[in-house]
């Protein structure tokens, strides 16, 4: 059994070097981008073909195609999702903007209370949405799970940021943390839940990063602009455009490297250790393909940015990974899902 | 007899066991894993169709699935055994022929689309619209507007005589607008006409100013009830979440640092469809003017003196909400009647 207790999360750092015996699993991809360009293409015509309905099919079927080429431990991912489902949801959603729109030309009254109902619907939206998507995700013929109540989801995702904002940022970073903790948290795969690594202060020194680069850029944006004179609005953008890239990279590798490394599932660790100067290099030459190319070089930008990342995550297994047991069989309906999409809140778990 | 290895999962725990299916021709069929076997009809597999070259899981009658990446092998299984061999997706999917092809009748429709279709699907549904539905859209936006405006300073008598004018102007116009001319002090903004769908219009302090002569002003006004009577304003908030629709459709869930490929293409088909609003309005106060007599260049001399005094310079054409001034002069003098000659000039 792998229900194993929990080892709390002090001194998680030290536990690799101190149980020499966990065996390193990375993750393989064999996605193509010739492969995913075809699949994309035949989306995107049946998509236009039938206004937008098929569009549920072919987020199945690139889910599909997707998890189904990576591979850990020999076998690979499965998303299960059911495109009705899917198509339900994103009837709700649509159902649920025009009702909003229409009471927006009713009266201010009524969109008053029609965005506090919005607001108050995310933390439901959030949880669902990632339910949907983790119960639908399998390993070896077991599903992840995710559960969650209404109120540590309103905390991480209203309550928190809220605070954050309202103390001018100084709070935020923490925030962002306690987001990460409540996803990873209440995560499972089969009955095992998953506990994440890190730590409040190391979220501080990512931000604290971040701010730095800003401040660098703003001086060089500054000396740049003085130095080019004419024409400085071009000017400014060229001398921007790296410190953007670089910025993206920093804050998406650090994200996935603080909500993944060390992160237990059971006795068993995660490892993400994304560089991310490679990943802003990677996030800028796709920028540059996708725009050359009109749009086509999109699905290869995709392969390009998965296939970067899970190279550089990893399993390390404490013994066998064979122990996992499934648990009992729940649905989870689709409109989460599709109310978190129209929210753009892609949480890759 | 088909041979095929993989794995066996059984959907209880997550164990793995190497394992190996066989198919006998008669339909029947043998699972063998970690020393166990299943013996089964080719009936109780469900085979999914094949994704490109991904793994494949048959499906076993206990819930148990066989993971192979032999796809070739699965695929003959179904050739002798039944079924379909490949689902008519894989069929397109794996012809580049038809990829190509429909790549490429993609990207003409979506072009198309975006840019005759969604203009075109706005309009409709805009004019479908009551003018009361459509004066809706403009509720608080003139509170708003008045945060960043400061009260005219204009004397009573030129405001009266500039009412009196536009009054002259929306009395042509189509019913159900409110319409009402209002004046305040522009500051940071200079110089400037505005409209609302509601078929109120507002003249900054500072145009006026800038006017050497009614008629110019006139002309200015002309050309904002443009904007009224063809609906604009709502147009463009049709247009631009039609236009948000298509771009994720079409680009997807990128990560945030390629939603910066999304942003061009949103920007130049919205930047696009607002020349095209402002072309519009200019045909609407060209015709106004024509039927009164008022000379056209009136509204091109206020124009280059709104240029002159926001200092233009940094003009790119294609990523510019208004077409460049020197193009929509070129038009507007290109509909004066011939020998006209400059004689409405100051």
């Amino acid at each position: 059994m792998a229900e194993a207790s929990s080892l709390g999360s002090e001194g998680v750092g030290d536990v690799a070097g101190a149980e020499p015996d966990f065996q390193e699993h990375g993750f393989e991809f064999h996605g193509t981008a010739s492969e995913y360009f075809r699949i994309w293409v035949v989306n995107l015509v049946l998509t236009l073909v039938t206004f937008g309905v098929y569009s549920a099919w072919a987020k199945v079927r690139t889910q599909q195609y997707l998890a189904s080429s990576t591979q850990l431990a020999g076998a690979s991912f499965a998303y299960l999702a059911d495109p009705m489902a899917i198509l339900r949801g994103r009837a709700i959603v649509v159902g649920f903007f025009l009702v909003y729109f229409t009471a927006s030309l009713v009266s201010t009254y009524l969109e008053f209370a029609m965005s506090i109902a919005m607001v108050l619907a995310i933390p439901w939206a959030v949880v669902r949405s990632m339910s949907f998507r983790a119960h639908n995700t399998a390993w070896r013929n077991i599903r992840f799970g995710f559960r969650a109540d209404y109120g540590p989801a309103f905390g991480a995702y209203i309550g928190y940021p809220l605070l954050g904002t309202v103390t001018l940022g100084v709070l935020y970073p923490d925030a962002i943390f306690r987001q990460r903790r409540f996803i990873v948290n209440n995560a499972s795969y089969g009955s095992t839940g998953f506990r994440i690594g890190s730590r409040s202060g190391q979220f501080y020194r990512l931000f604290g990063l971040v701010l730095l680069l800003v401040v660098v850029m703003s001086i060089t944006v500054g000396l740049g602009v003085g130095l080019v004179g004419e024409q400085a609005i071009l000017g400014a953008v060229l001398i921007a455009l790296p410190f953007y890239f670089m910025m993206f990279g920093l804050i998406a590798a650090g994200i996935s490297n603080l909500t993944y490394e060390g992160a237990q599932l059971g006795s068993h660790r995660l490892s993400s250790k994304v560089p991310a100067v490679g990943l802003a290099t990677v996030y800028a030459s796709n920028a540059m393909a996708m725009l050359l190319s009109l749009g086509l070089l999109i699905p290869w930008a995709r392969i390009r940015v998965l296939r970067f990342r899970l190279r550089h995550m990893s399993v390390r297994a404490a013994g066998s990974l064979d122990d996992f047991v499934a648990r009992q069989a729940d649905d989870v309906g689709g409109a989460g899902a599709e109310l978190g999409e129209s929210f753009g809140l892609d949480l890759g778990l | 007899m088909i041979e095929v290895a993989g794995l066996l999962h059984d959907g209880r725990t997550s164990r793995t066991l190497d394992a190996t299916l066989r198919v006998y021709d008669d339909g029947t069929a043998r699972l063998t894993a970690g020393g166990a076997e299943q013996n089964l009809v080719f009936a109780d597999l469900a085979i999914p169709q094949r994704l490109g070259n991904t793994t494949r899981r048959v499906g076993l009658p206990d819930g148990g699935q066989f993971e192979t990446r032999d796809n070739d092998r699965i695929d003959s299984i179904l050739d002798i055994h039944g079924s379909e061999r490949h689902g008519w997706l894989h069929r397109l999917e794996s012809r580049w022929g038809i990829v190509v092809l429909a790549a490429a009748t993609a990207i003409l429709a979506g072009g198309l689309f975006a840019v005759k279709g969604i203009p075109a699907l706005a309009r409709t549904a805009a004019f479908a619209t009551s003018a009361e539905t459509n004066a809706l859209l403009a509720r608080g936006t003139l509170e708003l507007l008045d945060q960043s405006f400061e009260p005219s300073e204009l004397p009573e008598p030129r405001k009266q005589a500039l009412r009196a004018a536009f009054d002259g102007i929306v009395v042509d116009a189509s019913e159900g607008y409110a319409f009402e001319l209002l004046f305040r002090t522009g500051g940071l903004v200079g110089a400037n006409a505005f409209a609302l769908p509601s078929g109120t219009v507002i003249v900054t302090d500072e145009l006026v100013e800038l006017a050497e002569r009614d008629e110019e002003i006139v002309a200015v006004l002309a050309h904002e009830v443009g904007h009224v009577v063809h609906r604009h304003g709502l147009r463009q908030a049709i247009q631009d979440s039609l236009l948000a629709v298509g771009i994720v459709l079409v680009v997807g869930d990128l990560s945030a640092a390629s939603g910066l490929v999304a942003a061009l293409p949103t920007a130049l088909a919205e930047a696009s469809f607002s020349r095209d609003f402002e072309r519009e309005a200019d045909e609407h106060a060209l015709a106004w003017l024509e039927f009164h007599g008022i000379d056209p260049v009136h509204l091109v001399h206020l124009l280059q003196r709104m240029e002159a005094e926001q200092g233009g310079g940094f003009d790119i054409s294609f990523l510019s909400t208004h077409p460049a001034t020197d193009e929509r002069i070129e038009r507007l003098l290109g509909a004066r009647p011939e020998g006209d000659g400059d004689a409405g000039g100051p």
